[in-house]
């Protein structure tokens, strides 16, 4: 399968079959209504502007969840948690967490979607913040192969709790000291925003990718 | 400006906790109906359907703005417009009501706010004829014409919904900003329920929808997006601004009551206006 990331939190996965699955697609022409505008702003940026079989939402903000109006193109399916589904042999399945650490429960709930596609797991976090995964949190989830998450202050309790072993980090991640102190860092940030996996072929020590990003943003 | 709007969001909680509104739960049960699937889901929310007094026929349930629930005979479920809800829009959203397909006229946050829903839905917002669910969809192409800085984030682009359900044709006109054309009332076709956004400012003006209506003369029309104490921007038209000096009109009282249904057979021969309350 292959994985493209184009900015924040948006992904496409395309299956061996050649199904596309885009994650939290972000709001392409973004504009803050009462803000000032931020330094590089430009008006017209293009849309993502791909035909997916289905999307997945991690919750409904505005950077995560913006379908309408040109930005994703033609008839698609919607998974935004609750029961497991399968659709064109992918399957899914969602865990509810929330959105900042607990006990400051300011912006709600976020979907964990777990997405199964020739036999590898991937898990997208959205905006997850809590402290640590709660015991049936990590039970619900399961295996995780490939995880994209923020990149913060959660990531260290992610990775001894779900041992993935390939971590992508999204959503204005930018490389800092602890991510350069991982033996299996690898910057892609010149190379690359997309990435062939096969399960075989699936790093046996944990390996954290920077992707390019193949889109530019207002966000 | 926050404590502003927590006062309106408690205030909002409050009156939502004590409706009496058949279609809203208790923010406790949710996780437990969204994991249903859409058939099951209908029988537990429904019970008129679960004693088989609505048997065949169609089940339209208004949630407020542009957002409708159809429901036909065999339990396929479909959501139009649904919406975000703000400082001004103040009615429940949907809370991840199970739907087999949404449609999205055009991606503003009232009408596009698609993650509100449950289940695995199809999401149709383009205009190629396309069959959903044993349903088919066809989206006529119409601008929006809307306020200059929404206009500025998004194209304008608006999509008129036209699909048949159980034998009644509906359209359902998103957030349309003008008269439509010959061409366009051609493409739409006959109608049978018209869902017509009369609220102006953001979509047409209050007299421009009624000859919307016109030009398309539908059986049934049921006005949505217009001013309430729900939807509290001031520049917008109420339902009383639409209903005046018309003849052939039935205005939901109890307050509450959102539910129509149909069947083919019994549609008004002479154009009428239903206007279904919304959940309180």
């Amino acid at each position: 399968m292959k994985i493209k990331w184009f900015n924040v939190s948006a992904f496409m996965i395309t299956t061996e079959k050649g199904v596309k699955i885009i994650t939290d697609p972000f709001a392409y022409n973004y504009k803050p209504q009462l803000l000032p505008l931020p330094p590089n702003f430009e008006k017209n940026r293009p849309p993502i502007g791909e035909y997916p079989d289905v999307i997945t939402l991690s919750h409904g903000h505005f950077d995560h969840s913006y379908v309408g109006a040109g930005n994703i193109k033609g008839v698609f399916k919607l998974y935004t948690g609750g029961a497991p589904k399968e659709y064109k042999g992918v399957k899914f399945s969602g865990v509810t967490a929330y959105h900042d650490p607990v006990g400051h429960n300011h912006h709600g709930f976020v979907t964990l979607n777990v997405i199964e596609a020739d036999g590898i797991r991937i898990m997208h976090t959205g905006d997850y913040g809590q402290k640590r995964l709660y015991d049936e949190q990590v039970t619900q989830l399961g295996r995780i192969d490939i995880m994209m998450t923020a990149w913060g202050e959660w990531v260290p309790a992610l990775i001894e709790q779900l041992k993935p072993k390939v971590i992508l980090p999204m959503h204005h991640a930018r490389i800092d000291d602890y991510m350069r102190g991982f033996k299996g860092f690898v910057d892609y940030t010149s190379k690359s925003s997309e990435l062939e996996f096969a399960k075989a072929a699936l790093p046996s020590e944990m390996q954290i990718i920077m992707l390019k990003q193949s889109m530019e943003t207002n966000l | 400006m926050s404590g502003r709007r927590t006062f309106i969001k408690n205030l909002f909680a409050l009156s939502a906790f004590s409706g009496t509104s058949m279609f809203s739960f208790k923010r406790d049960s949710l996780s437990r109906i969204s994991s249903l699937g859409p058939a099951e889901a209908c029988v537990m929310t429904n019970p008129d359907y679960a004693m088989g007094l609505s048997k065949g026929r169609v089940k339209i349930d208004y949630y407020g703005m542009s957002c409708f629930l159809i429901t036909s005979d065999n339990g396929t479920r479909i959501i139009t417009d649904p919406f975000f809800a703000d400082l001004e829009i103040l009615h429940s959203e949907l809370n991840k009501e199970p739907a087999d397909i949404v449609t999205v006229s055009c991606g503003h946050y009232a009408h596009c706010y698609i993650w509100s829903v449950g289940g695995m839905p199809y999401i149709y917002q383009v205009t190629e004829p396309t069959e959903l669910n044993g349903i088919k969809f066809r989206g006529v192409a119409t601008r929006h014409l809307t306020m200059s800085e929404l206009a500025e984030q998004d194209p304008g682009d608006n999509i008129v919904m036209c699909f048949e359900v159980d034998k009644i044709k509906f359209c359902h006109l998103g957030a349309l900003g003008h008269k439509l054309s010959d061409e366009q009332v051609k493409k739409i076709g006959k109608v049978d329920i018209l869902m017509v956004p009369v609220g102006g400012v953001s979509t047409l003006p209050v007299n421009d929808a009624y000859e919307v209506c016109n030009q398309i003369n539908p059986k049934v029309i049921i006005p949505m997006h217009y001013r309430s104490e729900r939807c509290v921007l001031p520049s917008w038209a109420t339902l009383n601004d639409f209903l005046k000096d018309k003849k052939d009109v039935v205005k939901f009282e109890p307050k509450g009551f959102n539910q129509i249904t149909f069947t083919a057979s019994e549609l008004p021969s002479v154009m009428q206006i239903i206007a279904p309350d919304y959940p309180r």
